[in-house]
């Protein structure tokens, strides 16, 4: 069954991020449970909310255009890096590789807009400093009114 | 325990020995998982102790895991829990 275009566009998403420097392979999309501190440097990818843009003209074009947020979730820990460095690097990285990826190979998406990060979060609450930060992004994508789907 | 510091009695290794227990139960930070190890001992073994904080730590003789003193929190009761970060 061909799912819908928001759900393969994060699937695109986690495929763009799978393989940087600093994370490697380490992507894992909605994550649920704790990261394993063996994973780490890691990536999470969240599916955020998808906002049709409304306008009633679109939608008697027989088509509707749609922001889906993602979030894409840096963790990272160490006694000796400064951790909000690495993850400033991991930013880096991630906005270069979603750059890189341009419409992520779907013809229907439109464009990735960055739309910044939140604050790190840095916690000294375990055995070494452990930071998390999240990075915000907005892709436009078209689907038709008869069916979201890829 | 054994700590190494600057500031710690020992005259050439500048290390004490104490007695204490030592922790590391599993914490979940930041949505990982990890440990939080800790030592705890009493208050008057560390009372004329300068220099705790950053000191250096060996764990049962284990050598090989180092630790440094990261928080040093008295209970007002007589004990000491140190926070230790791995190294």
């Amino acid at each position: 069954m061909t799912q819908h275009r928001a759900d393969i566009i994060a699937g695109a998403v986690v495929t763009a991020v799978a393989g940087l420097l600093t994370t490697g392979t380490r992507v894992v999309r909605g994550r649920v449970y704790d990261v394993e501190e063996r994973d780490l440097p890691a990536l999470s990818v969240f599916m955020g909310e998808d906002i049709p843009l409304g306008a009633k003209g679109l939608q008697d074009m027989g088509f509707v255009d749609s922001d889906l947020s993602i979030t894409i979730r840096a963790h990272v820990k160490s006694a000796t890096a400064q951790t909000d460095s690495t993850l400033s690097t991991i930013r880096r990285e991630v906005y270069v590789a979603l750059v890189a990826a341009g419409t992520l190979s779907l013809s229907y998406v439109q464009w990735i807009a960055a739309m910044g990060a939140s604050e790190p979060l840095m916690d000294g609450g375990g055995e070494q400093p452990i930071a998390t930060q999240d990075f915000n992004y907005s892709i436009r994508y078209r689907a038709p009114v008869s069916d979201p789907g890829g | 325990m054994a700590i190494t510091g600057a500031g710690l009695p020992h005259p050439s290794s500048r290390t004490l020995e104490v007695d204490g227990i030592f922790g590391d139960a599993f914490v979940e930070v930041g949505g990982v998982e990890t440990v939080r190890p800790m030592f705890r001992c009493s208050t008057e073994v560390l009372e004329d102790v300068t220099g705790v904080h950053n000191a250096l730590v060996y764990v049962n003789g284990v050598t090989t895991t180092l630790y440094k003193v990261k928080g040093v929190q008295p209970d007002g009761r007589g004990f000491t829990e140190l926070l230790l970060e791995k190294q």
